[in-house]
C-alpha cells in the first residue's frame, strides 16, 4: 500500500547565486494503486516533483507523506526509473537487475530466484550475461524495469522512461508497464495468495508525451512552469486496456490535454 | 594467438630495418641484430636475466604501489568537494615538477638500494594516476549517482558499485602512459650509483664500448615493456570486460 499526499510542496534551488523556485504550491493526493501521469513543458519542474517523491530531493516547503508518514530520505519500497544513465555499463543484465537487492543485502539465493523470475517474465533471461552496450534501447529500459520490480516496490516512479526509444518499442514498453500495473493491482485487491508481492502498486510517471500520459495515467496532472505548478488533474477512467490507444476516447483525451498544455503555455507567456 | 603473430611480425620488420641500417651505417655503435641477439642469448642465463628480474621487480612493484595509493585518493578527491578544495592546489603545484630531480635526495635518505628507486617511480606513477582518476570520478553524471542512490545505496556502496567501476577504464589508459614513463625513469634511476638492473647493464656496456651487449640490454628492456603492457591488458580485460565489447 502506498498512499501519497503532498501539501503545499515547494522546492527552491540555488543557481549562480540566485534562488530559483522549481516547483511551488503542489497539493496532490495519490491513492494507493493509482496510476498518475504528470505532464508539462520542459523545465516545468516535473522531474523535480518526481525526485521529491522519491526522497532524493528534500522539499523546501510543505510536506510529503507516504502512507501517512512524513517522507525522510528514500523508502525501501519506492523504485525509480530514469530515462538514461539508469543502467550501469559495467554490470551485466543480471547484475544490473540484482543491484537493488544486493545493496539491501538480500541473501544470494533469494536474489537469484527473484531476479531470475523477473528476467524471465520480461523476456530478458537469455540476455542475462550481456552488458548494456550489447542491448537495444528498448531492452535496456526493460532491464531498468526489471531492476525496479526486483525491489518489490509499492511506488514506482518513472522519469521520461521511454522518451529516447523509437515509437514501436515505446508502445511495447508502455504495454508492459500497463500490464504490470494491472496485474499487481488485481492481485492486490484479491490478495488471494497473501505473499508480499500482492500489495498494490502505485505508479507515478513523468512525461512530455501527451499520448504516454493519456495511455498510462488513470489520472493526469498537467503542469505549467515559472514556477512549476499543477494547473489541473484530469480523470482518465477510460485507460487500462492496451487497445485504449486506438479508441476515439483516447484521441479526444489527447486533444483535451494538448489544449490544456497550450493554455498553460500562453499564461506563462502572459506573465512574462 | 593472433597477438603473438602480431609481435612476431613486428619483431621481424624491426630486425629487417635494423639490419639494413646496420649494414648501411657500418659502425660499431650499431651492431647487427644477429650479433645483438647472439650476445643477448649468450648473456641471458649468466647475467642479463638477473638484471632483467631486478628491473621488472622495481618497476612492477612501483606501478602496483602507485595505483593502490592513487586510485582511492583520486576517487575521493573527485567526489568529495570539501576535501578536494584543500588538496587540489597542492596536487597541481606538485604535479608538473619533474620528480626525477628528487633522485639525489631520495638516494641520500633511502640509500642506494631498491627503496630509493621504487619510491621515485611510485611517486611518478602516483601523480599520473591520481590526476586522471580524480577527473574521471568528477565527470560521472549526477544522474548515474542518483540512480544508485534511489536504490538505497550507502556512500560506500556508491563508491564500490558506481564511482570505482566508472573511473576504472580511464585509470587503465593513464596507467599505460604511466607505465611508459615508469620504465624511462627506471632507466634513469638505474644509471646512477647502482650495480644491478637493466639501466645499469646498458650504461655499463656503453662505458665498455660493448655495443652488442648494450643492444642486448635494450632488447631486454623492450621485452620488459611488452610484458608490462600485456599484463595491464590482461588485468584490464578481467576488471573491465564491458569496455572490450
Amino acid at each position: 500500500m502506498s498512499e501519497v499526499e503532498l501539501g503545499g510542496v515547494g522546492v527552491d534551488y540555488e543557481s549562480l547565486g540566485r534562488t530559483i523556485t522549481a516547483i511551488d504550491g503542489i497539493d496532490l493526493k495519490i491513492p494507493a494503486g493509482d496510476a498518475l501521469s504528470i505532464i508539462g513543458p520542459s523545465g516545468c519542474g516535473k522531474s523535480t516533483l518526481l525526485y521529491t517523491l522519491s526522497g532524493l530531493i528534500k522539499p523546501t516547503r510543505g510536506s510529503v507523506k507516504i502512507n501517512g508518514r512524513e517522507l525522510s530520505g528514500q523508502r525501501r519500497e519506492t523504485a525509480l526509473i530514469l530515462q538514461d544513465y539508469g543502467l550501469f555499463p559495467w554490470n551485466t543484465v543480471f547484475d544490473n537487475a540484482a543491484l537493488g537487492l544486493r545493496v539491501r543485502h538480500v541473501p544470494k539465493d533469494e536474489i537469484n530466484a527473484e531476479v531470475g523470475n523477473i528476467l524471465r517474465r520480461l523476456g530478458l533471461w537469455d540476455m542475462r550475461d550481456r552488458y548494456p552496450v550489447q542491448l537495444s534501447g528498448g531492452q535496456r529500459q526493460r532491464v531498468a524495469i526489471a531492476r525496479s520490480l526486483a525491489l518489490n516496490p509499492d511506488l514506482l516512479l518513472m522519469d521520461e522512461p521511454f522518451s529516447s526509444l523509437d515509437a514501436l518499442t515505446r508502445e511495447e514498453l508502455q504495454n508492459t508497464v500497463l500490464e504490470i500495473w494491472r496485474e499487481r493491482n488485481i492481485n492486490g485487491r484479491n490478495s488471494s495468495n497473501g505473499n508480499s508481492s500482492a500489495k498494490l502498486l502505485t505508479i507515478v510517471l513523468v512525461t512530455h508525451s501527451i499520448e504516454e500520459a493519456a495511455f498510462l495515467g488513470r489520472r493526469i496532472a498537467v503542469m505549467e512552469m515559472g514556477p512549476g505548478r499543477i494547473i489541473k488533474v484530469v480523470d482518465n477512467n477510460g485507460m487500462g486496456g492496451v487497445e485504449y490507444r486506438n479508441t476515439p476516447a483516447f484521441y479526444d483525451r489527447c486533444a483535451g490535454l494538448r489544449g490544456l498544455l497550450k493554455g498553460g503555455a500562453r499564461e506563462v507567456v502572459g506573465v512574462e | 594467438m593472433s597477438k603473438v603473430k602480431g609481435y612476431l611480425g613486428a619483431a621481424v620488420t624491426l630486425f629487417i630495418v635494423w639490419y639494413a641500417l646496420a649494414i648501411l651505417l657500418n659502425t660499431q655503435a650499431l651492431p647487427t641484430p644477429v650479433s645483438t641477439l647472439s650476445d643477448f642469448f649468450h648473456l641471458l642465463p649468466s647475467d642479463l636475466l638477473w638484471h632483467f628480474a631486478v628491473s621488472l621487480y622495481r618497476v612492477g612493484l612501483s606501478i602496483i604501489l602507485g595505483v593502490l595509493l592513487a586510485l582511492p585518493i583520486g576517487l575521493i578527491l573527485g567526489r568529495e568537494e570539501s576535501i578536494d578544495r584543500f588538496f587540489a592546489p597542492l596536487i597541481f603545484i606538485l604535479y608538473p615538477i619533474p620528480k626525477v630531480v628528487f633522485l639525489p635526495i631520495l638516494l641520500l635518505l633511502l640509500g642506494l638500494g631498491n627503496l630509493s628507486k621504487i619510491v621515485l617511480i611510485t611517486v611518478i606513477v602516483f601523480f599520473q594516476i591520481l590526476v586522471t582518476t580524480r577527473d574521471a570520478a568528477r565527470e560521472i553524471p549526477s544522474q548515474t549517482i542518483l540512480s544508485m542512490k534511489s536504490l538505497g545505496a550507502t556512500k560506500w556502496q556508491i563508491y564500490r558499485h558506481v564511482i570505482y567501476p566508472a573511473s576504472l577504464p580511464k585509470m587503465f589508459t593513464a596507467l599505460r602512459i604511466a607505465a611508459g614513463t615508469a620504465i624511462a625513469v627506471l632507466f634513469f634511476a638505474e644509471s646512477f650509483a647502482t650495480q644491478d638492473g637493466l639501466g645499469y647493464f646498458i650504461v655499463d656496456a656503453w662505458s665498455r664500448i660493448n655495443y652488442p651487449d648494450m643492444f642486448g640490454g635494450i632488447v631486454a628492456m623492450a621485452i620488459m615493456g611488452i610484458i608490462i603492457y600485456e599484463l595491464l591488458d590482461l588485468i584490464e580485460h578481467r576488471l573491465c570486460p564491458w569496455t572490450k565489447l
